[in-house]
């Protein structure tokens, strides 16, 4: 049903022509039908196929009240074009409990505004920062959907939560924002397979994929049929698992900036857990190979255990644990409206966590573990009109770990492979307009201290007040144990059709 | 109870002389006239009041059209909505604006939050809505000769020309013959007698070398402007009209621009399908973040 209405819209909306679907007193509808084509540079290869519709939909029956909502969907049929896809098509579209947080309605809220209080209640986004193509203090607030690794606008990416916002403004220009969030989501990754599935992922399913096939082949011919139990063992339902969050900012002058605060969880790295039930074990399977190997049951399990071998029959346990965090911190801007500084602009922000949960390698125990550590990240942003209407943005970015390593091992980067105690990397944005700002070219540049790149350049073009095209690219370079060179592959030229209704 | 009713009595009398008193001191909604013999600065100092609505504490607009018309007639057009708080040198501030963009749907909830400062030679205050990125970026002022949201109008023109940015100088006076509006063909302020005022901006290099305003004698209102090049050719031409009901606030109805290079033609049309509001007291808590945050889309 879901599908022939969208059917009908598609059809039939473009038709229509009208500047607005609806406008009528206080109702407002309006929104968009996009295509999104992505393809490997020497045309091998689809990154993505992908056609949207996003509808949103305004009742202000007064200045002071509004309900917002804003449905969107779509679908990618790269996944049915590509067959090194499709072990991601089965895990991630098909598999319903997979879209829990990324469903049709996207945005769905009531607003209450006054002078001293805004009140903001339903499901919604909220940005948190100040730094361009990367979130310090933001990725502690709303998840985020990885499909595209962070190659998209992140209105788009963020999975919003149900919350309750309030702004409460007791002086001129300061407000104090608080944030509760009963609602949980963890960070959406996609499965093996998918063009942006990031190594650390695939250690993973490297790893599965070996105890399947243990499972499968046993040893000496007797089959393992290990029972695999996977549970998410999300945080349950109470008003005790909120994320609560305050945020104060103010403006003193050309100066302005915020303190943040953040009771979260940790939702990007999160820590894997298996734990094995050899109560479950087949004893027959132990003494048929405990004959076959000529050794007695005793000695079947000292093997077992020297090489780290479950018994067959044994039940593993899959989870994912979710840690709380504290995460503290700012951001501060300042425009530089005289002297020989006049037109600059200076920004920063600031977070540190404190027990954030990260990934290592422990190569004792050949396996990938999770461990304490306190991280500060934090951006320093410059911005500059130059040559009229060309906009520079520099930013220089650096995360760094209390720890080094957890015995000597080191931890993980997404790509999988040892990150540094302190990761820095450079961003450089040039933005211009060209046609009476129809034509509007872009550059994204970030690099990462290992020799890691991202460049995205774009070309943005409104044809009328309805149709705008963006033809782009997004080159990712680097070594595979890069942060943007892992996606050596999915390197993409895009071209985006959008008709706004 | 002759001493209760006696107190009452006084209290409301009191009260009503409070009110009659504040309605007495509320801020007339127009200018003030001009002198009969003004001088160049007097001139461009009561236009630049005017413009701004300085005369007045604050004004909604709430359906702003910006219409582009490029030489081969091919039209775009973006909608906007605007607020202003005057605030007449409180704390160093001459005013607080917010502009929205509403229409069309892939540039609608574009906000601009301008704080603008009686120093002329300090730049304004803005803060940008970046509906894509649901943010809030703090930027500094475009450079003014930059394109107002992508029309022949520089930002200069619209939103950040103070007076005080050029010298002047009286020129004479004259009739003026009308303008012909490519927007909708009729001809404005016909026979209007202005004074003619030659202004040469203070920065070097700048777009223009100089400009003639014509001022209409009675109101005060730059009716038109021609730009001329270093090499003394009008490039652009601006016209203004504008709207002055009996008992009201004068108002714009449309500003419109042409461009001799370029052959284009752009028209912001502010009073046209709902008249700007004066007066209503905005808060000046309204020009705050807070507010660009409201943005839904």
């Amino acid at each position: 049903m879901r599908k022939w209405v969208i059917v009908l819209l598609v059809v039939f909306l473009p038709g229509l022509g009208q500047a607005t679907i609806l406008k009528k007193g206080p109702v407002t509808v309006e929104g968009y039908i996009k295509s999104e084509t992505g393809v490997y540079p020497d045309f091998t290869k689809w990154i993505k196929i992908m056609n949207i519709v996003d509808l949103r939909g305004q009742y202000q029956p007064r200045p002071w009240l509004s309900f917002y909502g804003r449905l969107y969907k779509y679908w990618d049929f790269a996944y049915n074009q590509e067959d090194e896809y499709a072990p991601a098509h089965q895990a991630m579209y098909t598999n319903r409990e997979t879209w829990q947080g990324i469903s049709w309605v996207r945005e769905l809220y009531i607003d209450f505004f006054s002078d001293y209080l805004d009140i903001r209640a339903g499901k919604q986004l909220i940005t948190w920062g100040t730094a361009d193509g990367i979130r310090v203090l933001d990725k502690y607030v709303n998840p985020l959907d990885w499909r595209e690794f962070t190659l998209k606008p992140w209105n788009e990416i963020k999975i919003p939560l149900w919350m309750l916002k309030l702004e409460f403004q007791p002086t001129l220009n300061g407000t104090l924002q608080f944030l509760l969030i009963p609602d949980f989501e963890p960070d959406y990754w996609p499965a093996p397979g998918a063009p942006f599935c990031p190594g650390i992922v695939k250690i993973g399913k490297t790893k599965m994929e070996k105890l399947m096939e243990l499972s499968r082949e046993g040893i000496e011919g007797v089959p393992f049929d290990y029972r695999i139990i996977s549970e998410e063992r999300r945080p349950g339902e109470k008003w005790g698992n909120s994320k609560f969050g305050i945020r104060w900012r103010d403006v003193l002058g050309n100066f302005e900036y915020t303190l943040n605060y953040i009771y979260s969880w940790e939702t990007e790295s999160v820590e894997r857990t298996t734990d094995i039930d050899a109560s479950t074990m087949d004893m027959g399977k132990v003494a048929q190979l405990a004959n076959i190997m000529h050794k007695t049951i005793p000695e079947m399990f000292d093997f077992f255990s020297r090489n780290r071998i479950a018994p067959p029959g044994s039940t593993f346990h899959f989870g994912q644990r979710y840690h709380r965090i504290n995460v503290w911190g700012g951001t501060f801007s300042k425009t530089f409206v005289g002297g020989p500084l006049k037109g600059l602009t200076l920004r920063g922000e600031f977070a540190y966590v404190r027990n954030d949960y990260k990934a290592y390698y422990d190569k004792k125990e050949n396996t990938i573990k999770w461990a304490k550590t306190d991280c500060y990240n934090y951006v320093i942003g410059l911005d500059k009109w130059v040559v009229t209407n060309w906009l520079a943005s520099f930013q220089f970015i650096q995360l760094i770990r209390s720890k080094k390593d957890v015995n000597g091992n080191p931890f993980l980067h997404l790509s999988g492979y040892p990150m540094d105690k302190v990761e820095t990397l450079l961003t450089l944005k040039v933005s211009t307009d060209f046609f009476h700002e129809r034509l509007k070219p872009d550059i994204l540049i970030v690099y990462g201290d290992d020799n890691d790149w991202r460049i995205s350049p774009s070309f943005y073009f409104e044809w009328g007040d309805h149709w705008t095209t963006t033809f782009g690219a997004h080159i990712l370079e680097g070594k595979e144990s890069g942060l943007h060179g892992q996606f050596n592959d999915s390197k993409e030229i895009y071209l985006e059709i959008k008709y706004s209704f | 109870m002759k001493r209760n009713f006696l107190i009452i009595a006084l209290f409301l009398l009191l009260l009503n002389l409070n009110l009659c008193f504040a309605k007495g001191l509320q801020r007339q909604c127009r200018p003030p006239g001009l002198s009969e013999k003004p001088s160049a600065d007097e001139l461009m100092k009561a236009w630049f009041d005017i413009k701004f609505t300085r005369y007045a504490d604050d004004v909604t607009y709430e359906d702003i059209d910006v219409i582009m018309i490029d030489k081969s007639g091919f039209k775009r057009t973006k909608g906007a909505a605007r607020k202003r708080i005057v605030l007449h040198g409180k704390r160093g501030f001459d005013y607080k604006d917010v502009i929205w963009i509403t229409y069309p749907e892939y540039t609608k909830g574009l906000a601009v939050l301008t704080w603008a400062y009686m120093d002329v030679n300090k730049q304004n205050d803005i803060w940008l809505w970046l509906p894509s990125w649901k943010k809030i970026r703090k930027v500094s002022q475009a450079e003014e000769d930059d394109s107002f949201m992508g029309s022949e109008f520089t930002v200069e023109e619209i939103t950040t020309r103070r007076y005080g940015y050029e010298t002047y100088k009286l020129i004479g006076e004259d009739v003026f013959s009308g303008y012909k509006s490519g927007w909708d063909g009729k001809t404005y302020c016909k026979d209007v007698p202005c004074y003619k005022i030659e202004g040469y901006p203070k920065k070097k290099h700048w777009y223009y070398e100089k400009r003639i305003v014509w001022i209409d004698k009675k109101t005060g209102v730059s009716v038109y402007e021609e730009y001329y090049d270093k090499k003394g050719r009008k490039f652009k031409e601006i016209f203004h009209y504008y709207v002055y009901p009996e008992n009201g606030c004068y108002y714009p109805l449309f500003y419109e621009v042409y461009n001799f290079k370029t052959g284009h033609r752009d028209i912001i049309v502010m009073g046209s399908k709902k008249r700007p509001v004066f007066n209503t007291g905005i808060s000046e808590r309204f020009f705050t973040e807070k507010t660009l945050g409201r943005q839904e889309w």
